[in-house]
């Protein structure tokens, strides 16, 4: 994602004010109920429930309280570990170590994967969760692991606890939060002799949302390419220093990370606190946040906590991922509110979602007045589910989900479709995709055949009140009778926030009934129907 | 990137399809003619991923102080005005350019500006370190004449696209695009998971198409517009594409399995470009930052496959050329090269100036175009002769990946100075033209 700084510095470039004031953007918000939708899946990755949709119709200023109790749902915590993964793209489906380095079997490799890069975003989750100062995630002394997680590293996970918890390494690590979890340093690796500069280049990158990588490496053809050439050059050359007397002093902090050898699982798992202090003497720096010196780890955890471009970039990052698009300098007011209500509740992540949510750019639905084609193509008037919010709604409707070999499909790559549906790979897809391409078509499509099957056959046989989406009708139900219609009508808006008109019930009514004529099986008929409104644009869109 | 809306033919085709016709039954759909355009040229690129070493082949740097060459008895070899680095333990590349060298151009000095492997794949295939840029395949499959169901093909290899690229369709690391399609992507799921008949799928179809339709059709101009008209577009694609499941699912993953696969995709008409990565000997990646010398095997496998494939490309009739080899454009390429001088570990770190190697349609072949400095650096050359120039006096430049995308995108019959600028000169000495 392009910086804001960049982003700003384009927007001032030189055109003249045309002579004529043009007519002012008017963003048209959502209906409520549909805006409640787009709050719940970008909040909670679920829909609402029909009671929320029934009360925001009935009075649409429950909204505000209907969205600050989604920021207290159990669901939202689960929620930012994906909305961080889009941003620092830790789950990633291959590491230096591997599942088969520890013992564990092939059907052990996606749970393997996804806690090795779940660690930290999981930490970041539960401060926003638990509404911490979001400085937190640089400075606490705990990480979060799960049962499998604690088995692989030294960490003292809370005895007879289950799932991801609270938990301390016991290897003498700086209290850095995610700077200190083996997450973050096995996804942005570093091999010896790069002595953490690739780290330092993406702790810039998530914390302060500095991208020294767009900068060129660039060569001084009169100096000899030799090892120490390249390092005294690091050194003295000021086509290097622009950047590295940024990158030395940080990637000194970095040592009690790094490895001596690139791929030994053991010496990874581990932090070796022994080799904290070779930093500075193998770089010939003394350790420093841009200038100022920092005691270690923790106390670069410290340094970029007090830095104000930290909370800028905390606001792009939650903005970005609520937009679904890059921040511009249009989004302005939206990002400094966000800012400030951040600032002044004690770096509340929770009260920058309430700021970004309550931004009519986070609303619109529509444009009016003066709108221009870079407007047209920028306000996300409607954004579309990527594989990651397919799995979470669906988990959330109806326990649904798809695996295969052990690995949930919708969130892996390599036998999966995470990628193939828009989602974050954390290497040639660095944002969600919002284009609706022939893959993430034909996921979505699968998915839903599949699960308005499970559904069908579920809830047609479920006792009273067990039902998850079909609890007005059952298999001997027929179009005559009232409750068809009615459960045509709870159907639309349950999963498309729509209330339907009389022709669009009368179309899904004839659907049924084609689809009852094929099959002769009243199951394959409602199947029919819920995979219709599941594949729906209204559906997939939000 | 915006895509042409479906073409009369096209959607006159789409309309007839009964309305029965689901993507479960497609797989037994006759395939439209060719769909690639006459004279459009495809591209096939290969992707060598961890960083290459130039001195095993490209970089014949047998008297420079600073480069350590392959201890095998590396030694110069030549055909013509095409040299290389010839070692006995790497046969394969001496018997690619005696067969193929006239089809071959050598592109040396190629400064990538960046040393980390992400940022590097993402400079070499799209000319720019900007993390929202979109991948040359991608724009060029996207400019095709006509619209193709699968512009660019993602067999193995990075893509990039931003937020709104459209038509880079990703077959999955095990083939996950053909299960999709028919419908055998349930098999094996836990919990089972059972499909509809094709009867009820096409009814099904149908009343999608038929709201996607309406939605883009009444959605305002805009990001709305995009996305319903994209859901549209993409359900029409599915049912072109379901026709061609049998070049979809390669029959197998490794390299050449891939590269040949990618040939029946592009012979067919059915993508304008596709990637393939090649990851070297035991698919450990060529990022060796100890014990170099692991390249030979897989610069040996490597120039094996691309005999095989250029035996194909060559051999197999065209569409609007003799052969396939005058019609796609080979690219072969690793994101970086390597330091030239041996580490501790006998390994070579990453290096910012690299080798690309050219095949095929549109290409001078023969030849090595650009140079590397005795530093080991880009040396400038000017780009509609090749010349070299040194101290740059007479305007050259050292070769940018951003020239080798404005290349292509000429080769492709775009405007190069659309995408890059008008000071991004395409490499013509490259080109057979």
């Amino acid at each position: 994602m392009k910086p804001l700084l960049l982003t700003l510095l384009l927007a001032c470039g030189g055109e003249s004010p045309p002579a004529a004031a043009p007519a002012p953007l008017v963003r048209e918000p959502l209906d409520p109920p549909r805006l409640l939708r787009r709050m719940s899946l970008d909040l909670r990755g679920a829909l609402p429930s029909i009671d929320e949709l029934d009360a925001v119709e009935a009075d649409p200023s429950q909204l505000g309280a209907l969205r600050d109790a989604m920021l207290d749902d159990p669901r939202f915590e689960e929620r930012m570990v994906v909305l961080y993964q889009e941003r620092w793209r830790t789950q990633t489906d291959e590491y230096r170590g591997m599942y088969y380095d520890f013992g564990l079997e092939m059907t052990d490799e996606y749970e393997f994967l996804r806690a090795i890069g779940g660690e930290p975003l999981r930490l970041a989750a539960r401060v926003v969760a638990s509404d911490r100062p979001y400085s937190d995630i640089l400075t606490v002394d705990w990480t979060m692991a799960n049962p499998l997680l604690a088995s692989l590293f030294p960490i003292d996970y809370p005895d007879g606890a289950t799932g991801w918890q609270e938990a301390r390494y016991t290897d003498g690590r700086p209290a850095a939060g995610v700077l200190s979890t083996n997450g973050l340093w096995w996804r942005y690796v570093s091999p010896i002799f790069n002595y953490n500069r690739a780290r330092t280049a993406a702790i810039l990158d998530l914390f302060v949302c500095q991208d020294i990588l767009t900068r060129p490496v660039l060569l001084d053809t009169a100096l000899a390419p030799t090892a120490a050439g390249a390092e005294e050059a690091i050194r003295s050359q000021d086509v290097c220093l622009s950047c590295h007397a940024t990158v030395e002093p940080i990637s000194a902090t970095l040592f009690g990370f790094l490895p001596e050898d690139d791929f030994s699982a053991l010496e990874m798992t581990r932090y070796h606190p022994e080799r904290e202090r070779a930093g500075e003497s193998t770089l010939g720096v003394q350790a420093a946040w841009y200038g100022q010196p920092v005691d270690g780890l923790a106390g670069l955890g410290q340094a970029i906590a007090r830095d104000g471009r930290f909370v800028d970039c905390a606001v792009e990052t939650a903005a970005q991922g609520l937009l679904r698009r890059d921040v511009a300098a249009e989004d302005g007011p939206l990002l400094r509110e966000a800012r400030e209500a951040m600032v002044q509740s004690d770096l509340s992540m929770k009260a920058a979602l309430r700021a970004i949510t309550d931004s009519p750019i986070y609303q619109v639905g529509a444009l009016s007045g003066g709108v221009t084609a870079a407007d047209a193509a920028r306000e996300s008037t409607a954004r579309i589910l990527v594989a990651t919010q397919l799995r979470s709604v669906y988990a959330d409707l109806s326990g649904y989900s798809w695996r295969r070999f052990g690995a949930d499909l919708l969130d892996s790559d390599s036998g999966g479709y995470r990628v193939m549906a828009n989602g974050v790979d954390g290497e040639s897809l660095s944002d969600p995709l919002q284009a609706p391409g022939l893959t993430w078509a034909l996921v979505a499509g699968r998915v839903a055949q599949t699960a308005a099957r499970d559904i069908a056959l579920h809830d047609l046989a479920a006792p009273a009140g067990e039902a998850f989406l079909l609890d007005q009708v059952d298999a001997g139900s027929t179009p005559a009778d009232p409750a068809f219609r009615e459960q045509i009508a709870a159907l639309h808006w349950r999963l498309l926030a729509k209330r339907p008109s009389e022709a669009t019930i009368d179309a899904l009514a004839a659907l049924w009934n084609e689809a009852y004529g094929l099959s002769n099986n009243p199951t394959e008929a409602w199947a029919t129907v819920l995979s219709a409104l599941l594949r729906d644009p209204a559906f997939l869109a939000y | 990137m915006n895509r042409r809306p479906l073409s009369a033919s096209r959607r006159d085709l789409l309309r007839l399809l009964p309305a029965g016709l689901g993507v479960g039954l497609l797989g037994g759909l006759a395939r439209p003619s060719r769909a690639a355009a006459e004279g459009e040229r495809r591209f096939l690129f290969i992707f060598a991923d961890g960083g290459w070493d130039p001195a095993f082949v490209f970089h014949t740097a047998f008297d420079s102080p600073y480069v350590d060459m392959p201890p095998d008895g590396a030694e110069l070899a030549e055909v013509g005005d095409l040299r290389w680095v010839s070692g006995p333990t790497r046969p394969n590349v001496d018997a690619f350019f005696t067969r193929f060298g006239d089809r071959a151009a050598i592109l040396n000095g190629v400064e990538v500006r960046s040393i980390a492997h992400e940022r590097c794949r993402r400079i070499l295939l799209t000319g720019s370190s900007d993390p929202d840029s979109t991948d040359i395949p991608s724009q060029i499959g996207a400019a095709s004449a006509q619209r193709l169901p699968l512009s660019h093909v993602v067999i193995s290899g990075p893509a990039f696209q931003n937020a709104t690229s459209e038509g880079v369709v990703r077959i999955g690391q095990r083939g996950q695009l053909a299960g999709l399609l028919s419908g055998s992507c349930v098999e094996g799921s836990e919990p089972i998971h059972t499909l509809p008949s094709p009867s009820l799928v096409a009814l099904e179809d149908a009343y999608v198409r038929a709201r996607a339709q309406s939605l883009a059709q009444s959605a305002q101009a805009g990001v709305s517009a995009r996305i319903h008209q994209g859901y549209a577009d993409a359900l029409a694609d599915i049912e072109a594409a379901a026709a061609y499941q049998d070049v979809l699912n390669p029959s197998g993953s490794d390299s050449l399995s891939q590269l040949l696969g990618a040939v029946d995709l592009l012979e067919a008409g059915v993508a304008r470009c596709a990637i393939v990565a090649d990851l070297g000997l035991f698919n450990g990646r060529w990022d060796h930052h100890s014990e170099i010398t692991r390249q030979t095997p897989s610069f040996q496998g490597l120039f094996g496959n691309l005999s095989t494939l250029m035996e194909r490309l060559t051999t197999t009739p065209g569409t609007w050329g003799p052969t396939l080899a005058d019609e796609i454009t080979v690219v072969v390429f690793s994101e970086m090269g390597r330091y030239p001088s041996l580490n501790q570990s006998m390994g070579k770190d990453h290096w910012m100036t690299t080798s690309m190697l050219f095949l095929g349609g549109g290409i001078r072949g023969g030849q090595v175009v650009g140079a590397y400095s005795e530093t080991v650096a880009g040396t400038p050359l000017i780009p509609e002769t090749g010349e070299l120039d040194p101290d740059g006096s007479r305007g050259g430049q050292v070769p940018q990946p951003s020239q080798v995308g404005a290349t292509l995108m000429h080769l492709a019959g775009m405007d190069p100075a659309e995408a890059f600028g008008a000071d991004t000169p395409p490499l013509l000495a490259l080109l057979d033209e």
